[in-house]
């Protein structure tokens, strides 16, 4: 493994004329295999979610600026590309977890990259109630069937319960006290106990609504970058404001934590896309 | 919750399941449907559930948000309906040292009788134009308005008859809200709109001092409030006799407490301050802007002191927290976050003018004895230019940074 991951790193390091950066986990022990990692500019980060996303890692290491690029891999597939040049053979072999509450014995399976969904989660879920079952993590993955195919850039399954039922208010809904409601925001007094475990479900918790509250996205945003202005100036379409509150600076995962806190219940992410989308189509 | 009341819940929810059909479109009663969508998602959470990113959301919603800033208010209700019954035997007896804490129950029986049909007027016309005005323009209703209805009659004299409740709540709703697009689309907040749509329209049963007490007054007594009093400081017939006569009429500690006269919710700064913990406690009010409002105003009132060139200018700067509404407006008006600055740094010049002008405008201007309503409309007015100061400086060390490079 250590020799595969060197050799993809040098690959990369011939394709492109910049520096090559290496992100690492700051918490946990360092993996042999990255800590031996020659050629590359290494950097530990710590800190809670979303500090493992790549958009978090830049911005406070060299923030992007209009006009220039920076290509992200990750760690598995920077092994894979140096497998193949090492042995000739492209072997798309790889490790993913399949986790989630609805998973009885979350767990690593090894899979070919795009495996049948079906392959991994046939009997490995309670059916407890209807499933979600995700390519990718609860917060930006891909909502699939058991009939499709696990992502090309996921190393991740995750099975929910469905939230499709409705929330009565007394017991479960606006009115109720909430012992089993999970929030970032102390209405709830769940926020006492950070410890308790959730069983979360799908459902939207509520409905949606215009901006209201102001000062709950910047607490889970980690960017020197007004989320709350930089959303509505997708949402309008504005790209002068886009560039100028710092669009290129993100990815749509990075506003993920952003979209779960919000109380209008929002589509940020989808709207963060949008933005981008709009402005590749019209700049580039 | 017992076996019975489930199946009661289930019971409910099979009858709005059954009903649904009739709303949706093409179906019989479809041009009530967001009033039917209104009254399902006030008793149930619907079943939506999210489809692309973020597949799990947080607990909270805006219903959740806008009960808590309802249950804050509770303390400043109960205890202005037992004021206003004070004051209603106290202008009948046309004793002003009528004991305070005497017939308790039956103060607080006249109060609540003035006050709740406010309350009930303020609601019904409010969400009647609501779902009115959604219904017309294709629309959910939004909660709002559970806000905006409770703060209406609160910052009302008790002596408003019920129709101007009614033509102030429906300009506000109307005029104030719903021509912006809805909630979290106004530009300034709803119950100053309605305030301050009384204030200029029927400017007699705003202010002055027949205004505060209710029912009939007895003969010679004049009922004025702290601010009525201290504005006569400036006339030629002063009601008291200096900064000492109104500091003897209204001492600080009735007025903290709220044992004054007033606009029914606004006299007790104590029951706001217990309002103001729960918003702080739960995160719905922004304690940056409470805090610089009462810094703002104290910084206004310590340097009128300073000046001190008349008596209104020389009474103590921390008497102006404690009496009109600067207490109710620092905690419940002021921390709207729709209509306030919406950046960090933004909220704490905001909450600063906003308390300033607000002592700004009672001492300096003789037209306008409450500053409070005034001065939160002008800041509202005034923060988006705030927050694009604070934004344009983001945006600046970001142009910053592409020149380096």
């Amino acid at each position: 493994m250590n020799a595969e991951f060197q050799s993809g790193i040098d690959v990369l390091k011939k394709l492109t004329s910049g520096p090559v950066h290496l992100g690492m986990n700051g918490k946990s022990k360092q993996d042999e295999v990255f800590t031996a990692a020659q050629g590359v500019t290494k950097t530990s980060f710590s800190g809670k979610h979303p500090i493992g996303n790549v958009g978090v890692q830049i911005h406070h290491t060299n923030p992007i600026n209009k006009g220039e690029y920076v290509w992200v891999v990750n760690a598995q597939d920077v092994a894979i590309i140096g497998r193949f040049f090492m042995t000739g053979k492209f072997d798309l072999t790889k490790l993913v977890a399949l986790s989630g509450s609805e998973v009885k014995a979350p767990k690593y399976l090894r899979i070919i990259s795009g495996a049948h969904m079906s392959t991994l989660v046939e009997g490995a879920t309670k059916q407890e109630a209807d499933e979600r079952i995700i390519s990718g993590n609860a917060l930006c993955g891909t909502k699939e069937t058991p009939d499709s195919y696990i992502g090309f850039y996921d190393n991740q399954v995750t099975v929910l319960p469905e939230g499709n039922q409705m929330k009565f208010l007394l017991t479960e809904g606006w009115l109720s006290p909430g012992l089993n409601k999970f929030s970032n925001s102390r209405l709830y007094p769940t926020f006492l106990f950070p410890n308790k475990k959730y069983r979360l479900d799908t459902n939207l918790n509520g409905e949606d609504r215009g901006f209201v509250v102001t000062g709950e996205l910047e607490k889970v945003f980690p960017f020197d970058i007004f989320p709350m202005q930089l959303i509505k100036a997708a949402m309008t379409e504005d790209i002068d404001l886009m560039e100028n509150l710092g669009i290129y600076e993100v990815a749509p995962e990075d506003f993920a934590l952003c979209e779960f806190v919000c109380t209008s219940k929002i589509d940020i992410q989808d709207e963060i896309r949008a933005g981008l989308d709009l402005i590749k189509k019209e700049c580039f | 919750m017992t076996q019975l009341n489930i199946n009661k819940v289930k019971f409910l929810e099979k009858q709005l399941k059954k009903l649904e059909p009739t709303f949706a479109k093409g179906g019989k009663l479809e041009k009530l449907h967001y009033v039917y969508d209104a009254l399902a998602t006030f008793a149930f959470t619907p079943a939506t559930t999210t489809s692309r990113g973020a597949h799990i959301r947080d607990g909270v919603d805006l219903k959740r948000t806008m009960f808590i800033v309802v249950l804050a208010l509770i303390p400043a209700l109960i205890f202005g309906m037992f004021n206003t019954g004070h004051w209603h035997f106290v202008a009948e007896s046309g004793n002003w040292n009528l004991p305070y804490w005497d017939n308790v129950l039956d103060k607080f029986i006249y109060g609540a009788i003035k006050v709740l049909p406010m309350i009930v007027v303020s609601y019904g016309v409010g969400l009647g134009v609501e779902f009115i005005f959604c219904n017309i323009k294709g629309h959910p209703i939004h909660e709002g308005f559970l806000v905006s209805g409770m703060l209406i009659p609160l910052v009302m004299p008790v002596e408003v008859p019920l129709w101007m409740v009614a033509v102030a709540t429906a300009f506000a709703v109307l005029i104030g809200k719903e021509v912006f697009g809805g909630t979290g689309m106004n530009i300034v907040n709803i119950a100053l709109t309605a305030r301050a749509f009384l204030f200029f329209a029927y400017p007699t049963k705003m202010s002055g001092d027949t205004v505060w007490m209710g029912g009939q007054e007895a003969d010679g007594f004049s009922g004025a409030t702290f601010l009525g009093d201290a504005q006569s400081l400036l006339s030629d017939s002063p009601a008291v006799n200096g900064v000492d006569g109104i500091m003897a009429k209204y001492s600080f500690m009735d007025s903290f407490m709220g044992m004054i006269p007033g606009s029914i919710g606004e006299t007790s700064a104590l029951a706001c301050l217990i309002g103001a913990v729960l918003l702080i406690a739960t995160g719905v009010g922004s304690l940056r802007i409470m805090l610089s409002f009462v810094i703002g105003g104290l910084a206004f009132g310590a340097l009128f002191n300073a000046i001190g060139v008349n008596d209104y200018m020389n009474v103590p700067a921390y008497m102006h927290l404690v009496v009109g509404g600067f207490a109710f407006g620092a905690v419940f008006m002021a921390t709207d976050p729709v209509t306030a600055a919406q950046t960090a740094h933004g909220k704490i010049w905001y909450g600063f003018f906003g308390g300033g002008i607000a002592i700004l405008i009672r001492v300096l201007n003789p037209a306008y004895p409450e500053g409070v309503m005034l001065s939160i409309l002008f800041m509202n007015i005034m923060a988006p230019l705030i927050d694009h100061y604070v934004i344009q400086a983001n945006i600046n060390r970001r142009l910053k940074r592409l020149k380096v490079a």
